[in-house]
Order: structure tokens, then sequence, then C-alpha cells
């Protein structure tokens, strides 16, 4: 079963965070690659889901003064969710092969 | 206003999992959210895990078993109920005479009736709050939404199924009391708060 586009850019917002991904970082991360907003309820409610999928793997990191001395969820990518975005990424490419989207003069 | 925005999200987050609370809000912290877009981030997370919670069967089972009969059976019951003891409050408060005592029959009649009052007092009560006990312990996670459908459906029924005043008790419900004051207290002792107090127990263990 092929991801969904929000499961995907989670999973690569993951995946270039490396030991940093936590909920805000990831949440930055993907409002910096598609400028547009994330909110914690889709962040949270996808991990989950990604989770059980078995797609990540998420833990309680530290508690760091900053947050009230709450703890972070700490997030990696499985291999199984590496390979899943692999799939992904050759689908999206697969489907663009010869088709350009810049915009050419005369359509709007 | 930042801090009104923050305390209702805090109450909010109180929806979640004690885990999930402690992150979310972790996470608004850290990214020095205002108050309203506090807010805004745990009511859209709360939401979203209520509509999940919707995607098993607990939570339809209870509102097609439990919600809906019962709160509908429970608050029209009661509506009925507030009616009938208005009448016999009146009789007996408003318009006390010895007579009630001293006369063999009446004494016997006004025993039966008190017993009867206690009685039904303890089965509605008892009834409500065992409702509202398997309720929560059928649909746990989405005791929130059923729990509040819940009591919406004993209030809407006790408001509809209130019969109206009849010619020849007329001089009853003259009183403020007995039409003002005894239907929501009626409603409000004895079906919503031993509901809330069995879903809260059940919540518990």
């Amino acid at each position: 079963m092929l991801l969904g586009e929000f499961e995907y850019l989670l999973l690569t917002a993951v995946a270039r965070l490396g030991d940093e991904a936590y909920g805000v970082a990831i949440k930055e991360e993907i409002e910096a690659a598609t400028r547009r907003r994330c909110s914690t309820g889709a962040l949270y409610t996808t991990l989950d889901r990604l989770e059980e999928k078995g797609l990540v793997r998420t833990w309680m990191g530290d508690p760091t003064p900053e947050r009230g001395g709450r703890p972070k969820r700490m997030v990696r990518v499985t291999a199984k969710g590496a390979r899943a975005a692999a799939d992904f990424y050759s689908a999206v490419a697969r489907v663009s092969r010869g088709v350009s989207w810049v915009p050419r003069r005369g359509t709007s | 206003m930042n801090r009104l925005g923050w305390r209702l999200a805090d109450l909010a987050s109180r929806l979640l999992d004690e885990g999930e609370r402690d992150v979310v809000c972790g996470d608004l912290a850290e990214a020095r959210a205002t108050g309203a877009h506090a807010l805004r981030e745990v009511l859209g997370l709360v939401g979203r895990r209520q509509l999940l919670l919707w995607t098993g069967w607990r939570p339809w089972l209870a509102l097609s078993t439990l919600v809906v009969p019962l709160g509908l059976l429970l608050g029209a019951t009661a509506a009925r109920w507030a009616y009938t003891e208005a009448i016999y409050a009146w009789l007996y408060v408003d318009n006390w005479t010895w007579a009630y005592i001293q006369s063999a029959g009446s004494r016997l009649e006004l025993e039966r009736h008190v017993a009867s009052f206690a009685f039904r007092i303890a089965a509605l009560a008892s009834a409500s709050w065992a409702s509202g006990f398997v309720l929560a312990v059928v649909s746990r996670r989405a005791i929130w939404a059923t729990g509040g459908l819940f009591c919406l459906a004993l209030l809407g029924a006790f408001t509809a199924m209130t019969p109206p005043v009849a010619e020849q008790h007329a001089e009853v419900f003259a009183v403020t009391f007995y039409r003002v004051v005894l239907p929501p207290l009626t409603a409000t002792m004895l079906i919503l708060m031993p509901s809330i107090w069995g879903m809260r127990l059940a919540c518990r263990l």
C-alpha cells in the first residue's frame, strides 16, 4: 500500500532530522518545505498511524527547561518505513517521467 | 487574553492521554505559541482524536443501545415523575392538615405515598447511575462525546416529555416552585448527577 502525501512528507522530515526528530522540529521542517501550516493534530495522528504500520518508532525523550520540564516524543524511521518512502518516491518519479510542470507561456 | 488562551488550552488538553498531553503542551511551550494558537492546536488534536474513536464499533454500540434508548427513557420517566410529585407535594406540603395523620385511612395513604416516593427516587437515581456507569465501561475513550450526548438525550427527553399542565392541576403549577424550580431540580439531582457520577467512577476503575 502506497503512502499518503502527508505520510511521505513526515517520513522524509524525520529522516532528514535524524536524531533530532521530534514534534516541533518535524513540524518546522514540513512547514519550511511545503510553505504551508502543519497542525499539531495532523502531525500526531499521522505519526500514530505510521507507528501502527511499523513505519516509524517513537519514544519519550528527556524533558527540557524550554518545554516547561515536559518530554519530547522522539521519532525514528524504521527499515520498513524507509522502504515505503523509497517506493513512494519511485512511484512519483516514474509517473512524472516525461512530464514538465514548468508553466509554459500562454498557459494559465 | 494570552493567559486565558493558555488556560483554556490546558483544560482542553485534559481530554488527551496523559503522555500525549505532556508532549503537546511541551511542543507548544517550546514553540512559544500564543494562547490563541495553543488553544487552536490542542482543540484540533482533541477533535481529531475524538473523531478517530468513532471509527471503532464501541461508541456506536453505546450510542445505539444506551445513549438514545436509555437517555430518552430516563428523561421521559423523570419528567412524568416530577409532574406527579409536584401534585402530591402540593397536596401534602402546601395543604397540610393534621387530618392526614389523625384519620387511619389518610395516614395509610400518606405512608404508602412516602414509601413510593422514596422508592421512586432511589430507582430513578440508581438507573441513571447504572446507565452512566455502563456507558463509560462500553465507550470509555469516547466518554466525553457519548456522555455529552447521553446528558443531552436526558435533558431533551425531560423537556419534551414534561406533560402540559392539566386544567385540574392549574392551582398546583401556579406555585413558582412546582412550575419553575422542581423540574430542573429533578433533572439535575435525579438523572444528570447520578449519571455523571457513574461515568466518573467507571472511568477511574
